[in-house]
Formats: structure tokens, C-alpha cells, sequence
């Protein structure tokens, strides 16, 4: 569904992202993990149509979408979740929800139910009258997400889905994320996050960045034990 | 300029022009740029009915000409300005200065003065109501997400140049219907457009509230008040300033937010 292939993205003299591929199937979940500064957002705003390619490709369900602007790759089927939230602030929270439907086009009453639905799905209907700036960190997380699921795309690049989470808040969107990987014949899901345990019960796949680089790619038990992974971002064997 | 209608015809004359030129404001502020020059498409669609009007055009069709010639000259704005920064764009509309300031009455026009507002009035009722819908419409959504967040807003699929050129075309053609309307009013002087009328527009949006398209059409009947109330008639623009620089400072939401607090609470 999602395919990265070798790309790398530059500001200036300095290369932000080095050669990083990686793809990410129907029905996936693919973590991308890395201290502060590896990257992480990078490749996320990269693939989104944000920062502009130095090299390599990006496509999406076999279409390249490199060099479109953000709105013409959400049109295509990503979806963006960010990591500042970016929610619209003197919207409700079931305001920014009817908005991430916006590319839907259904009938009034249809996207009034979908909204309730994603909204219902993060644990916010009984915040859907308060303004997104009024609500607590989780729940702007939590809303930011409901508005990324409200497009219904195929695929969704969600950076820090976890951040500010609590325990309860985290089980439901971890839950959440595996059921939405599952359902509408599946959906490619990236996530970052910079805790690497994040992705253990979570995600099919898991790439490593240090410095724009790709230390390490594979299942969760392979990538905890690579050296490069110890000695760059763990420091330690890794333990639970 | 000379003429004699009654303080309430003329505020309501007032009320429905500044009303109009006032929401067409609000609209591309939600859209999150700043329109400083939204009276010189109105002064433009002035300028065409009057020209039509005293060639023996028959009203509606130069009124509809003078609307249709304030949109397109605000479709070509929008697309000129609407990938600017915000400072850039509203430096960009500081430009239609130069429009309201050039802008004559024809030579030998003259005008229809029958004086009355109700054309006008029924005008910006009806964009009041409109304005109301469209702000909870999908479109009207992607508007004010645009304004409020537009990185945001380009992720789930909104363009925001095509929002922002929409935005300046409808702020025209609203201005343009002012304009146009105006040309009937029994005081009308085109040059009243110069800066005059982008002053009233913006103390009505700062006065009235920004928060919903109620605020300009508060601010509009307060600014039509003070246009012919004894006390400050003489000097309407710069109580209009005036209010503007206070609304700013002690009642930023304008004063229909006072209102939208206690409806929720």
C-alpha cells in the first residue's frame, strides 16, 4: 500500500533523511522509531508531501505520490496525524471531526453519524461539545486521532499517535489502531513514536532511525537485539 | 453632499452597505487573512452601475453588471494574493487603496434617489442568514480550518489557495452588491469608498465580533448609528477608528461574543 523506496530529503547542506526504505501493506502496522532528531517526523512530513524529496520515491497503492502537495496526497488516501495535534482550536471536538471528514462528501445526517462514530471510538462523545483548546492533552491526542480516522482513507501516517497518553487511554487506542488496521479490507497504518516499546504488541514491522539513517528493519524481537539498535538508541540490552 | 432623508433611511442605507462590505471581511478573515481593502470592490461595482445606470441601463441589469465586475475583480485578486503570508497578503490588499482612490462617478450621471434602504436592508439580511449556513456547511468547515490551522487543513484534503481565492471572490461580490446598491442611495458619493469605507467595514467586524457572521451585522447597525447620530456624525471615521482601537484592546471577540458566552452557558 505504502512504499517508501530510498528516499532522502535535505535542508540545505544538511541531509535530514539518508536513503530510508520501507513499505507497509493493507492491514499493517509499521512503527517508526528513533530518538528525538533521528527523523522520525521527517520521513512522516516527507511522505505526506510536505517536505519536498531529494531523492527516491514514495507511493501509494502503486502510484507514486511524491511532489504533490499535502492536500492532493490526502485526496489520494493518506491520512496525516501530526505531532503538535494542529487541531482547529475554536472548532469542538465534533467540529474537527465533521472537518477530517471533509473529503468524504456524504450527506449531512451520514457524516454527522461517521463523526459520532470516530468520536465514540477515541472515548470522546462526551466531550464533543467542548472546544478543542479546552480539552487536556490526552484528549487532543485522542481527538487528533478520531480526525485522521474521520477521512476513512486507506492509509494513515500517524506521528506520536501515543504521546501524552495515560494507561487507560493508551490500551484503547492501541486496541483501536490494531482494529482500524483490520477493517475496510485493511489499512496501512505508519506510526512513530520514540519509545521503541510502543511498537512491541503493536506494530508488524519496526525501522530504527539515528540521524536521518535506517539502523535497523524487521519484526520488534529482531530489531531490539540488533547491535546497531543497542548502541545507537537503546544503550543497553534491551529488557522489559 | 447635500441631501435630505430622515437619520433612520440613512442608517439603514448605512447598515446594509457597511453590513455587506463588513461581511464579506469576516469572510476572508476566516479564512485567516486580513482584507484591508474589501470597500474598493465595492467602489468598482459603484463606478460600473453608475456608468450603466446613466447610459439608461435598466437598474437590475446594471446592478447585476456591477456586482458580476466587483467578483471578477476579486477572483483576480484572490488568485494574485492567496499564496501569500498572511503579512504579505494584507500589504497585498492595502494595493485596492489605489482602486478606491481612482474610482470617479461618471460624468453627467444622474442617479436614481429614491432613498429607499430596502433593497439594501433585505441584501444583507439575506448574507447575514447565507453567511450563517455557510459557516456550518462543509465548505464553510474547510474555510475556517484553513484559517485556523492551514498545515492541518491540507492534511485531510483541503486546498487552501482554492479556499482563500473562493473566500475574496465572495468578500467582492458581497462588496460589490453594497456598491452597486449604493449607487441608489440618495447621499451617494463614491469617494466615500476611500479608506472610509474599509474603516467602517473593519470597526463593524472588530466591533460586532469575528466569532460568527452575527458580529458584522452588530458592528454594521453600531457604525450606522454613529454615522448619523447627532453627537458623532461629524466625525463618523474616526469614532469608527476609535472603536476599533477599544474593541481591540477590551473586548477582543467583539461584542457578540457577550452574547455566544451566555447562550452556553
Amino acid at each position: 500500500m505504502i512504499e517508501i523506496q530510498e528516499i532522502g530529503v535535505a535542508f540545505g547542506g544538511v541531509k535530514a533523511l539518508d536513503k530510508i526504505s520501507v513499505s507497509c501493506g493493507a492491514g499493517r502496522i509499521v512503527g517508526v522509531v528513533g530518538p528525538s532528531g533521528s527523523g522520525k517526523s521527517t520521513l512522516l512530513d516527507a511522505i505526506s508531501g510536505i517536505h519536498p524529496l531529494a531523492s527516491g520515491s514514495v507511493l501509494l497503492g502503486g502510484i507514486r505520490i511524491d511532489g504533490l502537495a499535502p492536500h492532493v496526497v490526502a485526496r489520494r488516501g493518506l491520512a496525516r496525524m501530526y505531532q503538535e495535534d494542529r487541531l482547529f482550536g475554536r472548532m469542538t471536538a465534533f467540529e474537527n471531526v465533521l472537518a477530517g471528514a471533509y473529503l468524504r462528501g456524504e450527506a449531512t445526517g451520514a457524516l454527522e453519524s461517521s463523526a459520532r462514530a470516530a468520536l465514540e471510538s477515541v472515548g470522546m462523545n462526551e466531550r464533543r461539545d467542548t472546544y478543542a483548546w479546552d480539552l487536556a492533552a490526552g484528549e487532543r491526542r485522542r481527538l487528533a486521532l478520531a480526525r485522521s480516522l474521520a477521512s476513512n482513507a486507506p492509509a494513515l501516517a500517524l506521528d506520536e499517535p501515543l504521546r501524552c497518553l495515560d494507561g487507560s487511554e493508551l490500551d484503547l487506542v492501541r486496541a483501536l489502531l490494531v482494529r482500524v488496521a483490520s477493517e475496510s479490507g485493511g489499512r496501512a497504518i505508519v506510526i512513530s513514536d520514540r519509545d521503541i516499546s510502543a511498537c512491541e504488541e503493536l506494530c508488524d514491522r519496526v525501522l530504527v532511525l539515528h540521524a536521518g539513517k535506517a539502523i535497523a528493519h524487521g519484526t520488534f524481537d529482531e530489531v531490539i537485539h540488533d547491535v546497531d539498535v543497542r548502541d545507537a538508541y537503546l544503550g543497553v540490552e534491551w529488557s522489559q | 453632499m447635500q441631501h435630505s432623508v430622515s437619520p433612520l433611511v440613512e442608517s439603514l442605507w448605512r447598515f446594509g452597505i457597511v453590513g455587506l462590505i463588513g461581511l464579506g471581511v469576516w469572510i476572508v478573515l476566516r479564512s485567516g487573512r486580513v482584507m484591508l481593502g474589501n470597500a474598493a470592490f465595492a467602489a468598482i461595482a459603484a463606478a460600473a452601475t453608475a456608468a450603466l445606470v446613466a447610459r439608461g441601463t435598466a437598474d437590475i441589469i446594471a446592478v447585476v453588471a456591477g456586482v458580476l465586475a466587483a467578483a471578477a475583480c476579486g477572483a483576480l485578486f484572490g488568485v494574485a494574493a492567496a499564496r501569500a503570508t498572511s503579512t504579505g497578503f494584507a500589504i497585498a490588499s492595502l494595493a485596492l487603496w489605489a482602486v478606491e482612490l481612482s474610482m470617479r462617478a461618471p460624468a453627467g450621471a444622474v442617479l436614481r434617489s429614491q432613498g429607499s434602504p430596502v433593497f439594501v436592508v433585505i441584501a444583507v439580511a439575506g448574507a447575514g442568514v447565507a453567511a450563517w449556513f455557510y459557516a456550518r456547511s462543509r465548505h464553510g468547515r474547510a474555510a475556517a480550518a484553513v484559517g485556523q490551522d492551514e498545515r492541518a487543513a491540507q492534511g485531510i484534503g483541503i486546498d487552501p489557495v482554492r479556499v482563500r481565492v473562493t473566500a475574496v471572490t465572495v468578500g467582492a461580490l458581497l462588496a460589490g452588491v453594497a456598491g452597486s446598491l449604493s449607487v441608489f442611495y440618495p447621499g451617494f458619493d463614491i469617494t466615500a469608498y476611500r479608506l472610509h469605507g474599509d474603516i467602517a467595514a473593519f470597526a463593524a467586524v472588530v466591533l460586532g465580533g469575528a466569532g460568527g457572521a452575527l458580529g458584522p451585522l452588530v458592528g454594521a447597525a453600531l457604525v450606522a448609528i454613529a454615522a448619523v447620530a447627532p453627537v458623532t456624525k461629524e466625525h463618523a471615521t474616526a469614532v469608527n477608528a476609535v472603536a476599533l482601537l477599544a474593541a481591540t484592546i477590551v473586548l477582543p471577540g467583539g461584542i457578540a461574543s457577550i452574547f455566544s458566552r451566555a447562550a452556553r452557558r
